[in-house]
């Protein structure tokens, strides 16, 4: 590849960040960016990392880590206020949430997550459905000091990137309840599937005597799963299944149920056989080079669109097609890579 | 046997006309004398005004003479007994001087020669104071002794035509001059020309071919990567975000070695992805499925299609390779095609050479060693006093006769000679077709593998990268669907199946899949060696490594059909099956068949040009020269020394007709008795125009063509000048309507004009508005230049139409009328068959504009060639048998009638359309074959062709079955009409079978075997019908309207004709557009067959009742007869 326009701007600005990286470094300032994490650091922050590596700008990151539990916000809240940082990070749609809130117009009432974080740019990363949460109304500008990347490939191009690998009329899955992210993915799955006429089969995780999800349910989850005669097991943009990615596609392989990953963290960390992913290095580049336009190039936020990363990639684990004896497709070979374990 | 005649009359001048009154009616019965007739007379005559002069001399006495002709078996003989002194003629002797002058009252030597030389035997004796004479006359008796004395021993043998008793023979010596050299020169410059137009037009066309073969080299790749694309974006991802396009570029790419450039675009022209260098100048997004690409400008390829998500277009991808290849191979043809060229034009130019000298050469020379015979005659008659201008033209007459036999058996040989000449220089254009062909065939069938094996690699590749990551063949699934997908990608891809090691197919893209197997078998046998097997298995079990190179593929043509085998090779490198790809070589033979077809066009059009330039030659050089000197010799029979012709032909024609006119001149002079001879009044002899009738083909022709070139082209041609909002067909109809309705007023003034102001200025100033107009074509920037441009082009049309009929009746001999008519047909429909093609060729290869420059060009050569050929005057003569002026005015003082204002126009056209005969042959033949003509056959025949699976070269060779009946069959036919005559029944049947051509298509459909080998004999009969027909409305009408031809001329009445025959055209097509709001076309056709079948019906009964003539000149005819 010679060149690439948008994806010029993007990979481009990548080159010449490394190459004019130390001139650039020493015409700014250094600038600092508070990083509100989930669960901590992923794939997602060494992308982001990297980037200002390569373009070596200063830039200093505090990061802070909810830890799965958003009660820990508040605090961190507190600290932004009092770091007074010049851009703040915020990673997934239950910390968005909490940092800059629902967009006012799209709110329920004052109570509804209203934004927090207003009187500096936030720029958030991985969030699958940014306009089901209402934190937006639409993909682009925003109006407002809110900018940020969406990962999650559009429901519908998952189910038709299935069935593009081999027919498909009933599909399950099993998700958390708890996690908002991933009963929206859930909701949207049986709407679209609907329509579609793919049947989702769901299959909540319990909640241990800790209120926690229950590990333990996984096996039986998933047994049920491949009772149903489902071609796919969907494993959605859920924290705590991917957690527990490779248990439950282990098992479900073993009931040659095999699984589509619709996020790059399940296809890598398990033993998935097919995905339709955004490659989360990439979506830290993405969201680097966002931030890097409001710190270093003084852009407003609000005229920063928000956008789904521009690059996603089939990708079929062909060690797991052989063991399950399931091939895709020689017209999917065309376009989806393969990859060995 | 016929009695003998006797005749007692007294020897006065007086009675010679009642003398030769008697001999006359004896000749006529007795059929072995009618040939001696002129001998007898000569012999008697010679007596009679021997004994007149002695009588006068001797006033005391009346001298009764008496003649009796007895009838003999191959002959007769002339018994005479008269009183007087003795005189015995057959006392002269041959040595005495002919040209002395004897006493006038005396019989001269060369009369006393004459007699001995005419007669088989001469007796004489004296009995009772009375002369007795008795002579004998049989066949072949010849002029031997003049042509002894007068003619050069080298050109005619008199004792050899003595002894054979044949009638003048001249020599048939082959002598090539002028007219062979002319014949020769036109012949030459039409191979040529011909040669280096095919040449250069098989190069344009050829080099298309080849760039367009080489540009779409990569088609299949290009198609392939587009619709992985398209695939890849179902669902709704953007062009940009999906990061494995850059993959499947980058793969396609790297399978052929960078030699393409592959480059993705969005909606906006914004390049997205790139793996060259290459630019790429495609600006818009072409249209859905289509490749498009300019093959003529930059240095390299460039075919783009459009990227679609969802049935949208979101972007462009473009595959670009370089022209260098493509280039080199065009020009390597350039060279080959010069060469083949050549080699036809040097290898047949001899031939052509000998065949036309040895073949014009010959008629030439008979021509020449006659004229010489003739003039060395004429001459010798010039010096020669004789007392007897009978004699002298009995002479004269022995000699034509020879002549007009002589010009029968070459106007007998004309088809012949053009048959054997045209065939001679056709075979030059088939030698370069074949060969041009040979030169093709091969450069395509490497495309075609090129081709073949892009499409195939690139589904290797897929294979052995699935096999790699899965394991197997057998883990392929659904293969068939990416094979059917190349295979559609390449619409020359017959089959594509991929077969295991064992050779059994494991997937499968076929048209025909039942047959692969077969096919593929077919191909392991002949290709398949068995020691080669077994070795290359051998080699491969030690080393691992097949003998067969991998990467490269074989090939073999089974057929039609083009195989080709790719090995596909597993993890190990080693093959674990085979793709075998089968190429239709029907494409080929398609590309092939064009070629020949062009060629055949070409050839075809050389050939009608080269013929109208031949018959033009032969008219001006031997046809109307020999009508000429025909003319004179039937006068000379009749003893009609009344005319002389205007000085015409040149060279040897040129010098004997002005012999033969000084020899009527001096026979004027020196003659004493006018008994029995037709002599001029005292302003002498009439110098008249002989017809010249083939003279108007050739820039009829040329004329006919300019318009019918613009065939293809005009309808979409005028709709690039609708003003944005209109509809273009709608406005396209209206021009096109324009250009009849100016054709349709002027053909109906340009006939009344041609008669009054001539046919041959008519024809000028159409053929200027015409050529005006054709020019207002080239510069025509808006919708009113180029519909005025039209009307122009249609008014000079019309007027150049008119032109060429009034000339065609004018110069055509009435009773021969209907042969007349059929030539203009046949030059017309000529130039309609090969002038569309013509078009269509030049259209083609150099852009629509130069169509209407040839147009211009040829209307201008029509219009040069019609000022030096065409006279300015109609014909005294067109039956060369008839006598000129014989009711005492000219043609053109019978056209005086014609003209005046517009009033008087409409009265005259009023007058002729009160004629019912005319009237009814109008409404029930003439208005209905033209209806069912541009109806029938321009409109609903298409249609049916179109309905019934057919393109627009289906239907143009459909409606070639009209043309090819009228060419071929017209002339014989219009000579049975004008010998047989009955016109309405010609006419009627003409129509009615052009009827039932129209009716069977419909019922043969109904009866399920619908076919357009069976819609083109239904046109053939069709034609065959207005073959019949057409031509002959002219005469009928004609004869129809005896009464208004004498009194307004032949012009108003082929005007107000082919106005109304016009209207009918004009007609057709709203009558089938009618039908075909309530029937399909088939139906509709068949309505408007049956309706002309009707109408010819009703107008049969009514001629059969009424007769053809009007009763008035029935009623004459039957008083005269009484």
């Amino acid at each position: 590849m010679r060149s690439l326009s948008r994806r010029n701007l993007f990979l481009g600005s990548l080159a010449a960040g490394a190459i004019a990286g130390p001139a650039r470094a020493f015409a700014r300032a250094e600038k600092s960016v508070f990083m509100v994490l989930w669960r901590g650091e992923t794939e997602v922050e060494a992308g982001f990392r990297s980037y200002f590596e390569r373009s070596n700008v200063p830039l200093n990151i505090v990061v802070r880590s909810l830890d799965r539990n958003t009660a820990n916000l508040e605090a961190i809240l507190d600290e932004i206020n009092d770091v007074k940082p010049d851009l703040v990070y915020s990673w997934g749609t239950s910390v968005t949430l909490g940092i800059a809130g629902r967009d006012p117009l799209l709110m329920d009432g004052p109570s509804d997550f209203p934004p927090q974080i207003t009187d500096r740019p936030v720029v958030f990363t991985m969030v699958s459905q940014p306009i089901k949460s209402r934190i937006i109304k639409r993909f682009g500008l925003t109006g407002r000091n809110v900018t940020g990347v969406s990962h999650l490939v559009p429901i519908q191009t998952q189910i038709e990137a299935m069935r593009a690998y081999m027919p498909v009329d009933r599909l399950s899955v099993i998700f958390t309840p708890s996690e908002t992210n991933s009963v929206l993915a859930v909701n949207q799955l049986t709407e679209i599937g609907q329509r579609m006429n793919v049947r989702v089969e769901k299959f909540p995780v319990p909640n241990n005597l800790q209120g926690q999800p229950d590990p333990d349910s996984l096996p039986q989850l998933v047994s049920a799963a491949a009772a149903t005669g489902s071609q796919f097991l969907y494993l959605g943009p859920d924290s705590f299944i991917g957690q527990y990615a490779a248990q439950v596609t282990g098992l479900a392989n073993s009931f040659r149920l095999p699984s589509f990953a619709s996020v790059e963290r399940m296809l890598s960390a398990s033993d998935a056989l097919y995905g339709l992913v955004a490659p989360y290095r990439k979506v830290g580049e993405f969201t680097a080079m966002k931030v890097e336009r409001i710190l270093f190039e003084n852009e407003d936020p609000a005229l920063i669109p928000v956008e789904v990363l521009p690059e996603f990639a089939y990708r079929i684990r062909a060690d797991i097609a052989r063991d399950l004896q399931i091939f895709p497709r020689l017209s999917l070979l065309e376009y989806a890579e393969t990859i060995e374990n | 046997m016929t009695e003998t005649y006797s005749l007692e009359v007294e020897a006065k001048n007086e009675n010679l006309a009642t003398l030769i009154d008697w001999i006359q009616t004896f000749c006529t019965n007795h059929k072995p004398a009618t040939e001696l007739e002129f001998k007898i007379q000569l012999i008697a005559e010679e007596l009679f005004l021997y004994l007149t002069k002695q009588n006068v001399n001797d006033q005391a006495r009346e001298n009764i003479v008496n003649f009796s002709l007895i009838p003999e078996t191959n002959g007769a003989s002339l018994k005479l007994d008269t009183e007087g002194s003795d005189f015995n003629p057959l006392e002269a002797t041959e040595t005495e001087d002919l040209t002395a002058k004897t006493d006038d009252n005396q019989i001269d030597v060369l009369g006393l020669l004459m007699i001995r030389e005419l007669t088989t035997k001469a007796e004489y004796n004296r009995k009772n104071n009375r002369n007795h004479f008795l002579f004998s006359f049989s066949e072949f008796t010849t002029l031997k002794s003049e042509i002894k004395d007068d003619v050069n021993d080298n050109i005619v043998d008199t004792k050899d035509i003595d002894s054979q008793k044949e009638p003048l023979v001249f020599p048939e010596r082959c002598r090539p001059r002028v007219i062979t050299l002319r014949i020769c020169v036109i012949l030459l410059l039409m191979l040529s020309a011909g040669v280096a137009t095919i040449g250069a037009l098989n190069f344009i066309k050829f080099e298309r071919i080849l760039m367009n073969a080489t540009a779409e080299r990569y088609d299949p790749i290009l198609r392939e990567v587009q619709r992985t694309i398209n695939e890849s974006l179902r669902g709704g991802l953007t062009l940009s975000s999906t990061r494995t396009t850059e993959g499947v570029l980058d793969r396609s790419v790297a399978d052929f070695d960078d030699a393409i450039t592959l480059v993705v675009k969005d909606l906006e022209g914004e390049v997205l992805f790139r793996t060259g260098d290459l630019p790429d100048a495609q600006t818009t997004v072409p249209p859905f499925g289509k490749i498009v690409g300019d093959i003529t400008t930059g240095e390299e390829f460039s075919r783009s299609m459009a990227i679609i998500q969802d049935g949208t277009p979101v972007g462009t991808l473009s595959l670009l390779h370089n022209k260098n290849v493509a280039s080199a191979g065009i020009i390597k043809i350039k060279e080959q095609l010069e060469f083949v060229s050549w080699a036809s034009l040097l290898l047949f130019l001899p031939l052509l050479i000998i065949v036309t000298t040895f073949m014009v050469g010959r008629i030439e020379g008979r021509f020449y060693y006659g004229v010489l015979t003739v003039e060395k005659i004429c001459r010798s008659l010039r010096n020669t006093s004789v007392s007897s201008e009978v004699w002298r033209i009995q002479k004269s007459l022995e000699i034509f006769r020879g002549i007009q036999s002589w010009t029968r058996e070459m106007t007998g040989s004309r088809p012949f000679l053009l048959i054997s000449l045209l065939t001679t220089l056709a075979m030059p254009f088939l030698f370069l077709g074949f060969l041009s062909v040979r030169v093709l065939e091969p450069k395509l069938l490497h495309e075609f593998k090129t081709q073949t094996q892009n499409a195939s690699e690139n589904i290797t590749r897929k294979i052995e990268y699935a096999v790699s990551s899965f394991g197997g063949l057998h883990t392929l699934r659904d293969a068939e669907h990416v094979l059917d997908r190349t295979r559609l990608s390449s619409p020359a891809l017959s089959f594509l199946a991929l077969t295991n090691q064992s050779g059994e197919i494991l997937h499968l893209s076929a048209d025909n899949p039942l047959k692969v197997p077969q096919q593929i078998a077919s191909l392991s046998a002949t290709v398949e060696q068995p020691v080669m097997g077994w070795l290359d298995q051998y080699v491969q079990e030690i080393s691992g490594v097949s003998l067969r190179n991998s990467n490269s593929f074989s090939s073999e043509s089974e057929g039609e059909l083009l195989i080709s085998e790719f090995p596909i090779l597993g993890t190990d490198s080693k093959p674990i099956g085979t793709l075998y790809a089968g190429v239709d070589l029907s494409t080929t033979a398609e590309i092939k068949r064009d070629i020949w077809i062009d060629i055949g066009v070409v050839v075809l059009a050389v050939i009608l040009i080269s013929v109208e330039l031949l018959l033009l030659l032969f008219s001006l050089y031997l046809i109307r020269p020999a009508a000429a000197i025909n003319f004179l010799s039937f006068r000379l029979h009749n003893r009609d020394l009344r005319f002389t012709l205007k000085t015409m032909g040149s060279g040897a024609a040129k010098r004997i007709i002005k012999s033969l006119d000084q020899i009527i001149r001096q026979s004027i002079e020196t003659t004493r008795s006018t008994t029995g001879l037709k002599m001029p009044g005292p302003e002498g002899p009439l110098s008249v125009r002989i017809s010249s009738l083939s003279y108007v083909r050739l820039p009829l022709f040329l004329f006919c063509l300019s318009e019918a070139i613009l065939r293809p082209i005009l309808p979409q041609f005028l709709g690039n000048f609708a003003p944005a909002g209109n509809d273009p067909n709608f406005l396209t109809g209206i021009v096109m309507s324009g250009f009849m309705a100016a054709s349709l007023f002027s053909v109906l003034f340009g006939s009344f004009l041609s008669e009054r102001i001539g046919a041959r200025r008519i024809f000028l100033i159409g053929a200027v508005s015409s050529a005006l107009g054709m020019c207002g074509h080239l510069f025509a920037a808006e919708f009113a230049s180029i519909f005025f441009s039209r009307i122009l082009t249609g008014f000079g049309y019309g007027l150049v139409y008119a032109a060429a009929q009034v000339h065609v009746a004018q110069h055509s001999d009435p009773i021969k009328r209907t042969t007349g008519f059929s030539l203009f047909l046949a030059v017309i429909v000529a130039a309609e068959i090969c002038g569309p093609a013509i078009g269509g060729i030049i259209a083609d290869r150099f852009g629509n504009l130069p169509v209407f420059m040839a147009a211009t060009i040829l209307v201008i050569f029509s219009g040069v060639i019609c000022f030096f050929l065409l006279s300015r005057f109609a014909p005294d003569v067109t039956d060369i048998s008839a006598i000129p002026f014989e009711n005492g005015s000219k043609f053109e003082e019978l056209s005086e009638h014609a003209g005046g204002g517009l009033l008087q126009q409409f009265k005259i056209a009023k007058s002729i359309m009160l004629n019912r005969r005319f009237s009814v042959a109008i409404i029930c033949f003439a208005i209905p074959a033209k209806a069912l003509l541009t109806g029938g056959l321009f409109l609903l025949i298409p249609l049916i062709v179109y309905l019934n699976g057919g393109g627009a070269s289906e239907s143009a060779r459909v409606l070639m079955g009209y043309g090819i009946a009228i060419l071929l069959l017209v002339s014989t036919f219009a000579h049975l009409a004008d010998r047989w005559k009955k016109f309405s029944l010609w006419v009627a049947t003409g129509s009615i079978l052009a009827g039932i051509g129209f009716v069977v298509p419909h019922s043969w459909i109904l009866l399920g075997d619908g076919g357009l080998l069976f819609l083109f004999a239904a046109t053939l009969l069709f034609g065959i019908g207005q073959m019949l027909a057409i031509p002959t409305q002219i005469s009928f009408l004609l004869q129809t309207t005896e009464r208004q031809l004498i009194m307004h001329g032949v012009g108003p009445i082929l005007g107000l004709f082919r106005f109304l025959e016009r209207f009918g055209s004009f007609l057709g097509p709203v009558i089938a557009s009618l039908l075909l709001l309530i029937f399909p076309p088939a139906i509709a056709l068949q309505w408007m067959g049956f309706g002309t079948i009707i109408l010819a019906s009703i107008g049969m009964s009514w001629f059969l009742a009424v007769g053809q003539n009007e009763e008035e000149d029935e009623i004459n005819a039957l008083i005269i007869e009484t």
